[in-house]
């Protein structure tokens, strides 16, 4: 039943594709995100209906779209140049097997987040990407939301449709994505237009967030806490009643608290005693080797060059006897520890080029949103009051996931790169906007100029 | 029973939007001059002042 459900949804995005070919990339953007064939498929599994959906939407855009606003912008050229040089890295990997496999999902997201911001020409299909996006994490988020407030949480206890850990159904990537989803949830909440904004949207927006705030709590991933204090700090930015907003900040917090398990609570208190605690001790060991290894190569491993880790080191261990504590040190060796930051996988795999080109991508990411937002602040109406807003909810995104990204290694989280490939669409759009009507202005001036000189006398001043 | 209430839920929103965008037309362009609604009543100027300009157009070409 199920398996023919999800099949059929696919069929028919494939299908409503051929009336219009955009419908491709959004069915591309939903088959990566929910990974439907994975879900207990037995129907499609003949199909590879990513790689399907991969090229309709290549093809569907290369013959049927108009490519009259083609521009390729400075962060495509950046992601560009990422693939090419996590291309040159592969070819010197010290694991080739593995680094392999990890070039072959790495390359199509890249791939995917150049191609994304050419379909993306109009309001509306950044708007539908969006929403296909939020909807389709939000089929995980729901079910993981639902579950965690039903007592099924704990740490690597939660199952999610599919349980292999890949893309954002590994639990710690999942609790960073879907914090960094809440700020584009909230933007629909006052500008969508496929779901105008009333009661309905408010109230699904409301859940489907109370569910995002739920994941870092099922998962028992401590990096999300650390994202949802980010953005709870970053909406301060833009609320407009800042104390009502505390307030009722506060409260979902004590409201939250019943729902906490005692093993959440008992793992969150460990982000303070990093000394003690075995996967901390391990992270900044790791730190430690890839610093020495890029000491050595500095163009980096290639990928999954951690599996060459090994490490030995004191860890404090507790013995309570009694009325006495001892603490006694024991060793601990590690191997093939993974990176557990963004910012150390880059370097360690791609070398400082590497890390120097996914840190400008970012940066870049969050200039160019504040320069749009500060354009567009005070701006409302239908036609000039969603870009600044869209602009600050995908800075917040960018920021929460560079928060996430440093205890975790999702430098090329497919989810994060779509996200990476809507703030380019929304810079190309305002400026496309922009010069269209530099260019009108422009046009009017010189029909004024041209009535001016056929009548022999001065230009008509009133015109600009 | 989550996993179905969850996956048909959100499926059921997509489909939705995905036949809004089918009758859309601005998916595909969209006009970039577009102003908003205020700004496009206050330019256009009322009968009266069409009138006078016309008279002003018209006392020039003469």
């Amino acid at each position: 039943m199920l398996d023919l459900a999800l099949f059929l949804s696919v069929i028919g995005m494939f299908l409503l594709g051929l009336r219009k070919p955009f419908i491709w990339v959004l069915a591309y953007l939903y088959i990566d995100i929910l990974a439907p064939q994975k879900i207990g498929w037995s129907l499609a599994q003949l199909l590879p209906v990513s790689l399907v959906a991969f090229l309709l939407a290549f093809g569907g855009w290369a013959v049927a779209e108009k490519k009259d606003g083609f521009r390729f912008s400075f962060r495509q050229g950046i992601l560009l140049a990422l693939l090419i040089w996590c291309f040159i890295t592969l070819q010197w990997a010290d694991y080739p097997d593995s680094a392999a496999e990890k070039w072959a999902w790495v390359w199509k997201a890249l791939v995917f987040a150049i191609f994304l911001p050419l379909t993306l020409t109009t309001r509306l299909r950044i708007e539908s990407a969006m929403l296909i996006m939020v909807l389709t994490a939000g089929a995980i988020i729901i079910s993981a939301g639902l579950k965690t407030v039903g007592g099924g949480g704990g740490y690597g206890n939660l199952y999610l449709f599919v349980n292999d850990n890949s893309n954002i159904y590994e639990s710690s990537t999942l609790a960073t994505v879907s914090i960094a989803l809440i700020p584009i949830i909230l933007w629909f909440t006052r500008h969508g237009t496929i779901f105008p904004p009333d009661w309905r949207v408010k109230g699904f927006a409301a859940a489907l967030i109370f569910a995002c705030l739920m994941i870092p709590i099922g998962t028992e991933a401590r990096t999300g806490l650390l994202c949802i204090a980010v953005l709870g700090m970053m909406l301060l930015r833009d609320v407009k009643k800042r104390f009502v907003y505390i307030g009722a900040a506060a409260a979902l917090g004590l409201v939250s608290l019943p729902f906490l398990p005692s093993s959440f609570t008992d793992r969150m208190a460990t982000i303070k005693e990093a000394q003690s605690e075995q996967s901390a001790s391990t992270r900044m060991q790791v730190w430690a080797w890839t610093l020495d290894y890029v000491e050595r190569k500095p163009l980096g491993g290639g990928f999954d060059v951690y599996i060459g880790n090994s490490f030995s080191y004191q860890m404090p261990v507790k013995e309570v006897d009694g009325n006495t504590t001892r603490v006694r040190y024991r060793e601990v060796t590690e191997s093939s520890r993974a990176f557990h930051s963004s910012w150390f996988e880059m370097l360690g795999e791609q070398g400082w080029p590497g890390l120097f080109i996914w840190t400008l991508l970012h940066i870049t990411g969050i200039v160019q949103m504040e320069r749009i937002r500060r354009r567009y602040a005070g701006k409302t109406g239908k036609i000039e009051g969603w870009q600044g807003p869209l602009a600050s909810a995908l800075q917040f995104s960018n920021v929460i996931y560079l928060v996430g990204a440093t205890f975790q290694g999702i430098a090329f989280q497919p989810v994060i790169l779509m996200l990476v490939g809507l703030q380019i669409a929304l810079a190309e759009h305002v400026k496309r906007r922009e010069s269209a009507i530099d260019k009108a202005a422009f046009k009017a001036v010189k029909a004024a100029n041209k009535r001016a000189d056929a009548r022999g006398s001065a230009p008509d001043p009133a015109i600009p | 029973m989550i996993d179905y209430f969850a996956l048909a839920l959100t499926h059921a929103l997509i489909v939705i939007a995905l036949i809004r965008l089918l009758s859309r037309p601005e998916l595909d362009s969209e006009d970039l001059l577009a102003r908003e609604e205020e700004e496009v009543a206050e330019a256009e100027m009322s009968p009266r002042e069409k009138r006078r300009a016309r008279a002003r157009a018209e006392a020039r070409d003469a």
